[in-house]
């Protein structure tokens, strides 16, 4: 006999198994509703509805979380479609006349310039000539043309920009009282209503955020497509826009938050808890694990780099983010040999003097340029 | 009521591609490329287990849908339209590569157990890899409706359209999966010990 006294919960199964899917129950929860509740797809009355259904109620509360669980695992190993080169191989096939690829990244090194100009050809996308009148956060990526148009429509408020420059940190509190740590090479956009019905930002590159509580103002950080949603909490995004990485990684320390897709109907991909990662890949598809170590995610608050069985292409993002530097490397297959270390306060030499001896490599410098290889063979000694 | 609501900038912006495309605008169609690959081309790999077909076959798709680009109605049938192209290439690959293949066969060939990376097992938790195998181990039916709405995002009306079954029919069984799928996986599912946790999660 289930301890609450009260069957709904069979019940609700026991019909839908019937095919008596639209069966009301209670104030009127279906299973068709709480599917779409765990989906993400409610809507703001039916979300209402079922959280009145499962208030007090622990079996219906563990149904719904069940079936959020079930919903939001990867029930799937999915490919690494490469649509970049897919696309390659279909003009080759089948000859579609392109228009040049008029995608231009513009570094342009000055601090304060907007990262990306998309343009293009006779443009029956004439927003994006307006576009790069506005500072945009883009992935660079195609499909972020999508996403393009609804950041047009949202910014005709005034937005107030912060860029970090690299080999930089800032902290700042925002009007709520939350805090945000950011760091090199990244850039935090804040509406001009930001703190009105809800707290929204814009991000590139790595925050930390210590959101302040309050149930009243959902508090949101978009990222490219992506976002991230909490009510109070701690968490760091890590969204550089890397062509060959090319993901986001949220890490929370306190709280919950959950990540989701602006493009797909704010659907939320997944719920991340305390040390737990959540991982966007360039596919997008999601992946959440569990994190022993938060110092890998947090160190750099503290001025911190750790690493830890990491990859050298990311090793010296990082290092030429904190340093402002370039590092290149006489061999592409030198970026996915693997470094573990810890630096806290050590210059530059020394960091670099330690990955060559660890990984047996040797470096030039010259300047703010440094080249690693491979510890030259034929040597005059 | 059954079904995802579309965003409507979504549904806007692809509307606009659409007519683009209709009037011949490549750039537009490359778009459409760009964001259709990726679902089409992991829906036709369930059924013909190879990257290399699965990408030949959308290509297929495409360039019919290009040069068949003025026949083009309206948002909602673009979708189902590309779907239903991408079943019926591999009907017909399947159906060459392996004559004697009846379509109840070709049908059951749709699943998940060909997905096979040994680095991505680290990342995964123990409840995601039995949901894995819980939904290798469906019936079919139930799972290839299951992963086109899951996996390729298809509303039940699309689903519905695309394997000629009533909308009805495509909502009982995305239930019967999600029963099936808590009765399987039950041992891993955590266990309900406060309300404080719980509270946090859905209030």
């Amino acid at each position: 006999m289930p301890p609450f006294g009260n069957t709904s919960v069979e019940i609700i199964e026991k019909k839908y198994m019937n095919g008596q899917i639209d069966q009301m129950d209670n104030n009127g929860t279906t299973w068709s509703m709480i599917k779409r509740y765990a989906s993400g797809e409610a809507t703001a009355l039916e979300r209402e509805t079922v959280n009145t259904w499962m208030k007090d109620e622990v079996k219906k509360r563990k149904l719904v979380e069940d079936v959020s669980l079930i919903w939001n695992s990867r029930a799937e190993y999915r490919i690494q479609w490469d649509v970049e080169s897919s696309w390659q191989r279909y003009l080759d096939r089948y000859g579609v006349e392109t228009q040049e690829p008029v995608r231009r990244v513009d570094n342009s090194g000055s601090n304060y310039s907007p990262k990306i100009y998309p343009s293009r050809k006779p443009s029956n996308f004439g927003l994006l000539a307006a576009a790069a009148t506005i500072t945009l956060i883009c992935l660079v990526l195609t499909v972020a043309y999508f996403h393009l148009d609804t950041i047009e429509q949202e910014a005709e408020v005034f937005m107030q920009e912060i860029m970090v420059p690299a080999g930089q940190r800032t902290s700042l509190q925002l009007s709520d009282g939350s805090r945000v740590v950011l760091n090199a090479g990244s850039s935090l956009r804040i509406p001009s209503e930001y703190g009105k019905h809800n707290r929204t930002l814009y991000l590139t590159g790595e925050g930390y955020f210590d959101v302040e509580h309050d149930p009243t103002r959902p508090f949101r950080v978009h990222t490219g497509e992506f976002y991230t949603e909490v009510l109070g909490t701690s968490f760091n995004i890590n969204a550089y826009a890397q062509p060959d990485l090319g993901r986001i990684e949220v890490y929370v320390s306190h709280g919950q938050v959950e990540l989701g897709n602006d493009k797909v109907n704010g659907r939320r991909l997944a719920l991340i808890n305390p040390s737990q990662l959540g991982r966007i890949e360039s596919d997008g598809m999601v992946r959440v694990s569990d994190v022993s170590n938060a110092d890998l995610f947090l160190s750099w608050i503290d001025g911190k780099m750790v690493f830890e069985n990491t990859e050298l292409r990311e090793v010296f993002s990082r290092i030429e983010r904190r340093f402002n530097i370039e590092i290149e490397v006489a061999d592409t297959t030198l970026l996915a040999r693997r470094f573990t270390g810890v630096f806290e306060t050590e210059p530059l030499t020394e960091i670099l003097n330690v990955i060559s001896v660890s990984l047996r490599l040797e470096y030039d410098r010259d300047a703010n340029q440094v080249r690693f290889h491979n510890v030259a063979k034929s040597r005059d000694n | 009521m059954t079904e995802t609501i579309k965003n409507t900038a979504e549904i806007k912006e692809e509307e606009r591609l659409i007519r683009l495309l209709r009037q011949g605008d490549q750039f537009a169609f490359e778009l459409l490329y760009k964001k259709y690959f990726p679902p089409l081309a992991q829906f036709l790999y369930r059924y013909v287990h190879s990257t290399h077909i699965a990408e030949d076959l959308v290509h297929n798709v495409f360039y019919s849908l290009w040069n068949n680009r003025d026949k083009l109605h309206d948002v909602d049938s673009l979708r189902p339209y590309l779907y239903r192209a991408c079943r019926n290439q591999a009907y017909k690959y399947l159906r060459k590569e392996h004559e004697t293949l009846t379509p109840l066969e070709i049908m059951n060939s749709y699943d998940n157990s060909h997905d096979h990376s040994p680095d991505e097992f680290l990342e995964i938790s123990e409840l995601e890899r039995a949901v894995v195998k819980a939904v290798s181990d469906m019936p079919e039916r139930r799972r290839q409706i299951y992963l086109m709405h899951r996996e390729n995002g298809l509303t039940y009306r699309e689903i519905a359209e695309v394997l000629d079954l009533s909308v009805k029919t495509v909502e009982t069984q995305i239930g019967r999966s999600l029963k099936y799928l808590r009765d399987k996986l039950a041992p891993f599912l955590p266990i309900l010990i406060g309300a404080v946790g719980v509270l946090a999660t859905f209030w």
